[in-house]
């Protein structure tokens, strides 16, 4: 009883370790970020022309949609592959994102084996210009190869794409994480939509810790493949690519998005210029005091 | 940050605001509050007469149900004296005719249709701020003893009131001496009324009845009270009226009143109160009459709904009025131009219910569908009451849910999806508003005042988000929301925030200094300890 008084009592104090909300916005976001350079990040277009200028791996891009006329002629314009990734240029949450695996003669087919007719896609892409997934402003489409998932941990028969990523302070790299897309994400990278959140160690690459819908987990629920002490092919090369691309943008604090790619190695997916702060869980690590040294060092 | 390493961001914020925050000390918290001091400390604010008083708003329904025959109810309604202040007064009723008129003293109302089948209501609603009046009676003045003839109707015998009884008389003439003092005499009737047992008995009861039995409920301690007073020549009438407290009551009160000069002193023999009334004492007719009148062969129903509230002294408002470094003066000058107060009132409460949103947001960590749309929420929910204000908006977001169910199979496109979800958000405050008519329910009918703009924002958000967190993430938005809605509203409809800053309009310097404060504030909010807790822990 007593014991959990003086527990309380010191939490303020042990609390300045942690990166909340409001220290996020004010000492790092409003600090390092000028808002008028958001749309170079957030626009996931705008993002990959300064990715491609600076020599940043990316996903390479196979067309881009941005008036209803051209929506029109998708399906005939897509005709010529069988997979592919459609997003919005403008999408949160990774919302909007249809991926397509492989082709039949009605059209192509998604992960979980259902058909999307040529008239669906257009329609699709159509519903992402008009601003569907953009809060109603309109929007454009971005069309990608589909990447070839590099053996990871665990991530080998899953549906959705895993990646990694990492929290840069003007470029130098402060915190990681590699994201898997559970069954129960529906394939997608997101902690707060139930995929899973793995902390890395920065020198090493090494698994350290995992949380699953807020609590620590050991394996992977879908597979049961190990997620702790487990070390990542090519981390140095990630680490570069992500680096890189964080200088690519005017922008000093940012969420890095990197994909393994089994052919290119790491491509950059996109980059959050308001990164969340489930990291510090996924990693049971506190941002603020690394931030803070990192700022001090970049100074001095 | 703590004090084992700066953040350089930290320190660079701290030099480049520190010249500015000696400023912003200075007209935002030293200027304020001095004006606040000098007003109270020089101008002589009586903090006192700022303090809100007690109000009851009373709603009287009743229902008929005829049978196809033509109908009629009548009633009396209270009459705005020098002792009780009325306001807010709404009538509806959804019979045809409704008529008022003035008979003596008393105000009527008057409701009526032909061929009425089934069922109608008739809602009349006000708040009603009484005083408590004591008079003191000159102990000099006489008992004038019967007089020769009794022309007066105050002093003429009626059926009920037997003033030519001769027990009556006998029993007059001992409490109260003809000469003696007309004060003594008075109280000694009243005592002598109010030493009968008391029954509840619901019929009348007329003076001699009382005296007999020895025990009578409030109209016949009233009535023998009167044929006391007016057998030694003392004017005095029967008062018909409320007892105001809170909750539902299908109870009137009857006391009496007796004229000394131009004054008639009011006596309850029932409650004890001698020469004086209490604040909570509404008078709804003089003599001896009945409440509630109607058409026969009709079933008649009615009850008091009464509620506690509260609203600032007249008294206060008309002394302000003449002070220019008083919001309260302004009031006078709106009212000319036709703007209601309560316009003004709500206006200045927003910095302050926007206040408590960033305290939610920023310090608790609550999330709301949209920024400071709780707080407009709450300012709408200001008519309907917050209890009708959170239905309709759970209500409404139910709606939106269960129409997105089925809209969502359209694959429509977003703007036309969002117009459509207007759509039903519109039929269904127009059919909540017909509801409330049908069922007599002023408050219900009262929604659809609830501002649209309002709800088209709260249905985009809702729908967004449901579309891109979930729907288990957005009932716990919407709940958080709610929330958010009823802190906003108590603090808003606070009567002494709504005083203190139309007194002291000052003070809105003061919110922004704490909005600075809060803006500058970096500290985990509350439900992060919870978030980050194993890291916490882990520390």
């Amino acid at each position: 009883m007593l014991r959990t008084l003086i527990d309380m009592l010191r939490l303020p104090h042990r609390a300045q370790h942690v990166l909340g909300v409001n220290a996020r916005n004010r000492l790092l976001v409003r600090q390092y970020n000028q808002r008028k350079h958001y749309p170079l990040a957030d626009d996931k277009i705008r993002a990959k022309e300064l990715l491609l200028a600076a020599g940043v791996p990316v996903p390479r891009t196979l067309a881009e949609f941005s008036s209803l006329i051209e929506a029109l002629r998708a399906a005939e314009t897509l005709q010529a592959h069988a997979e592919f990734v459609v997003k919005p240029a403008n999408g949160r949450g990774g919302n909007g994102i249809l991926v397509l695996v492989g082709r039949t003669s009605g059209g192509w087919l998604d992960h979980g084996g259902r058909l999307h007719t040529p008239r669906a896609v257009t329609q699709h892409i159509s519903n992402i210009i008009f601003g569907n997934y953009a809060h109603g402003l309109s929007d454009r489409a971005l069309v990608e190869e589909r990447l070839v998932q590099a053996p990871l941990v665990g991530t080998q028969l899953l549906p959705g794409l895993p990646d990694i990523r990492v929290i840069t302070l003007r470029g130098v790299p402060l915190l990681s994480m590699l994201r898997l897309p559970t069954q129960r994400s529906h394939g997608k990278a997101n902690l707060h939509q139930g995929a899973i959140g793995v902390g890395i160690d920065l020198d090493t690459g090494r698994t350290t810790y995992a949380t699953f819908r807020g609590r620590p987990v050991e394996r992977h629920p879908d597979t049961d493949a190990p997620l702790v002490g487990q070390l990542l092919p090519r981390w140095p090369d990630v680490l570069d690519v992500a680096s890189r691309a964080a200088r690519a943008f005017p922008l000093g604090y940012l969420g890095i998005d990197v994909a393994l790619d089994a052919r290119r190695g790491p491509v950059v997916l996109e980059a959050n210029v308001r990164p969340g702060l489930e990291i510090q869980n996924a990693n049971l690590q506190g941002l603020r005091a690394i931030a803070a040294a990192a700022a001090d060092r970049s100074v001095a | 940050m703590g004090k084992g390493g700066g953040m350089t961001a930290d320190k660079s914020i701290a030099s480049r605001v520190r010249a500015l925050d000696v400023l912003a000390v200075l007209l935002f918290l030293v200027f304020p509050l001095g004006l606040v001091f000098h007003k109270i400390v020089r101008v002589g604010y009586d903090i006192q007469s700022l303090l809100p008083v007690e109000t009851y708003k009373v709603s009287l329904s009743m229902t008929c149900t005829g049978h196809g025959d033509s109908l009629w109810v009548r009633t009396y309604l209270p009459q705005q004296d020098a002792r009780v202040m009325l306001s807010a007064e709404k009538v509806a009723s959804d019979l045809p005719g409704h008529l008022e008129r003035f008979s003596d003293d008393n105000r009527i109302g008057e409701w009526h249709g032909g061929t009425i089948d089934g069922a109608r209501s008739i809602r009349v609603e006000y708040t009603a701020y009484g005083q408590h009046v004591r008079y003191d009676l000159d102990a000099g003045i006489p008992v004038p003893g019967p007089p020769p003839e009794r022309r007066d109707p105050f002093l003429a015998p009626t059926a009920a009131i037997q003033v030519d009884d001769a027990d009556i008389g006998a029993l007059a003439e001992k409490l109260a001496p003809t000469g003696s003092s007309l004060d003594a005499g008075l109280r000694a009737m009243h005592d002598y009324c109010q030493k009968l047992g008391y029954v509840d008995f619901k019929g009348e009861t007329d003076a001699l009845t009382a005296l007999r039995l020895g025990e009578a409920s409030c109209n016949g301690k009233s009535r023998l009270f009167v044929a006391l007073a007016r057998h030694q020549g003392l004017p005095a009438r029967l008062v018909g009226g409320l007892i105001l407290e809170p909750g539902v009551k299908r109870t009137s009160h009857q006391w009496a009143e007796v004229r000394v000069g131009p004054h008639w002193i009011p006596y309850c023999p029932t409650n004890g109160h001698v020469a004086r009334i209490p604040a909570n004492y509404l008078p709804l007719y003089h003599g001896d009459q009945v409440l509630f009148a109607h058409s026969t062969d009709i079933n008649f129903r009615y009850k008091f709904a009464i509620e506690r509230g509260s609203a600032i002294r007249p008294e206060t408002m008309a002394k302000a009025g003449a002070d220019p470094l008083n919001l309260l003066s302004i009031w006078t000058t709106f009212a000319r131009a036709g703007i209601p107060l309560e316009l003004l009132k709500v206006v200045l409460m927003i910095p302050l219910g926007a206040l408590v949103i960033v305290i939610l947001r920023n310090v608790i960590g609550l999330e709301t569908f949209g920024t400071f749309l709780p707080a407009l929420i709450a300012v709408a929910s200001r008519d309907t009451g917050l209890g009708w204000g959170l239905v309709s908006f759970v209500a409404l977001i139910l709606l939106v849910f269960l129409v997105r169910l089925v809209i969502a199979r359209f694959q429509l496109l977003h703007l036309p999806h969002m117009a459509i979800l207007l759509t039903f958000v519109i039929i269904f405050i127009l059919l909540i508003a017909v509801l409330g008519v049908r069922m007599g329910s002023l408050d219900l009918a009262k929604v659809s005042l609830f501002p649209l703009a309002i709800m088209a924002i709260t249905t985009e958000r809702f729908s967004i988000m449901v579309e891109e967190e979930g729907a288990r993430r957005t009932i716990g938005v919407a709940l958080m929301t709610v929330f958010s809605i009823s802190a906003c509203y108590f603090v808003m409809n606070a009567l002494t925030f709504q005083i203190l800053f139309m007194s002291f309009p000052e003070l809105l310097l003061v919110v922004i200094f704490l909005d600075l404060w809060l803006g500058r504030w970096m500290g985990l909010r509350v439900l992060e300890y919870w978030r980050f807790r194993k890291l916490l822990a882990a520390h």
